[in-house]
């Protein structure tokens, strides 16, 4: 896959990165995307995911204070680039244009004619 | 915490690197608070086991896919590469049945030989050859756990190649000039420092086209070979016909599996380069005193290439 290319689970972790905002670690991250995709999603899926999104650069990360919680291990949280914002904001309205105008209606209903 | 856990735990610190290790046994840790206090401990040791083993694969697989992309970086990968390669087509000829030299004649030697001593003489010429092997041997040392104190070990050195560019040169003109006088200096080095790390990648680029080159002109003088022996039994021309691809394929190799490699990876290592010292530069600007501190703060935050 290309460098400024994004798979759907790329898609789908910035997009719960965004939504997580200040909160985006692992876990967390984890959790949000089994819940908004329906599929459980394993910690290591997780992370290689986060891992190629930090090497194309469209994910910055930073290390957190250590909690209790965690056996006094401390966290990384990520956040989106510049960079991933705005090929992520290109997505979506890439999307946006695609479905523009078109009546999904009949093509939903295909399947049970 | 049984055993298998405690196993599965120094899997994970076995391999994954400092950061990552506090990261994710942390995570861990936290998940299996989580499900203890959900499904009980049974269910959250089970989980334990498969989350960890899951991470220690996406571990295993980020360092596989680095090791291939960052492949052929210092002078030891580069040999094991070469000798791979001159390997892998030995035993290609020799799974092909019969010995290899019955198959490489002495003219595709010859060309392949050739080649081989232009690269190296276009390159001495050039001088670039004593920069590039510079480069490439500070880049193979840029991996590994303390990479970031290697990386700042080399930082300090003054590089032979580039003569300011360093983080002393780039310092030195800072506390001397003042800050307009600095910038405009440690930018026209830096512009000096792209040109000259553009012409050492033109030469490597150069010589991988080269090889390909060699291994056009080996075939064609292979498929000459052949169409003199036409008139041969057909086990010796196939024969023949392996001889005349054999130079080509290695040619081939070793343009595609040794030298565009290094190629690229030059070409990281050059703009991971510039854009420290750009960031340093920036770092600089507007400050009476350097504050290396400061510098190595926002050199640590793009040093992402060689983890």
């Amino acid at each position: 896959m290309g460098r400024d290319n994004l798979g759907f689970l790329e898609e789908a972790v910035m997009l719960v990165v965004i939504a997580l905002g200040d909160a985006a670690y692992g876990v967390r991250i984890r959790e949000e995307l089994s819940r908004r995709t329906g599929k459980d999603y394993s910690l290591g899926a997780t992370y290689t995911t986060l891992d190629r999104l930090h090497d194309k650069e469209f994910l910055t990360s930073w290390v957190g204070d250590p909690s209790p919680e965690r056996g006094g291990r401390a966290k990384r949280f990520f956040k989106l680039t510049d960079r991933g914002r705005k090929l992520l904001d290109e997505r979506i309205k890439a999307r946006q244009d695609l479905t523009q105008g078109i009546s999904l209606g009949p093509i939903l209903t295909l399947g049970r004619a | 915490m049984s055993a298998l856990q405690g196993a599965a735990r120094k899997c994970i610190g076995f391999l994954a690197s400092d950061d990552e290790r506090e990261d994710r046994l942390g995570d861990l840790e936290e998940l299996l608070g989580a499900v203890e206090r959900k499904a009980g401990s049974a269910a959250a040791r089970q989980r334990y086991l498969r989350e960890a083993g899951a991470i220690c694969f996406s571990i295993a697989q980020r360092r596989l896919r680095r090791a291939i992309t960052n492949g052929g970086v210092d002078m030891a990968r580069i040999i094991l590469w070469a000798a791979l390669s001159v390997a892998g087509v030995f035993l290609f000829l020799f799974l092909g049945g019969g010995s290899v030299f019955v198959y490489m004649q002495p003219f595709e030697w010859a060309v392949m030989l050739a080649a081989m001593i232009g690269f190296a003489a276009a390159g001495r010429r050039l001088g670039a050859w004593p920069g590039i092997l510079a480069d490439l041997r500070r880049a193979g040392n840029l991996g590994g756990r303390a990479r970031l104190d290697r990386r700042a070990a080399y930082l300090r050195k003054p590089d032979p190649s580039a003569d300011f560019v360093h983080l002393d040169g780039i310092l030195r003109i800072a506390r001397q000039a003042d800050a307009a006088e600095a910038d405009r200096r440690i930018s026209g080095g830096i512009a000096l420092f792209r040109e000259k790390s553009r012409q050492r990648l033109r030469v490597v680029e150069q010589t991988a086209r080269d090889a390909y080159a060699g291994a056009a002109i080996a075939g064609i003088f292979g498929l000459i070979h052949l169409l003199e022996h036409l008139d041969m039994p057909l086990p010796d021309i196939g024969h023949v016909l392996a001889g005349a691809v054999s130079a080509s394929f290695f040619g081939v190799i070793l343009g595609r599996a040794v030298i565009a490699p290094i190629a690229s990876q030059l070409s990281a290592l050059y703009e991971q380069q510039a854009r420290e010292m750009e960031a340093l530069r920036l770092s600089l600007g507007g400050k009476d005193e350097a504050v290396p501190v400061d510098t190595f703060d926002i050199l640590a935050s793009g040093l992402t290439a060689y983890a």
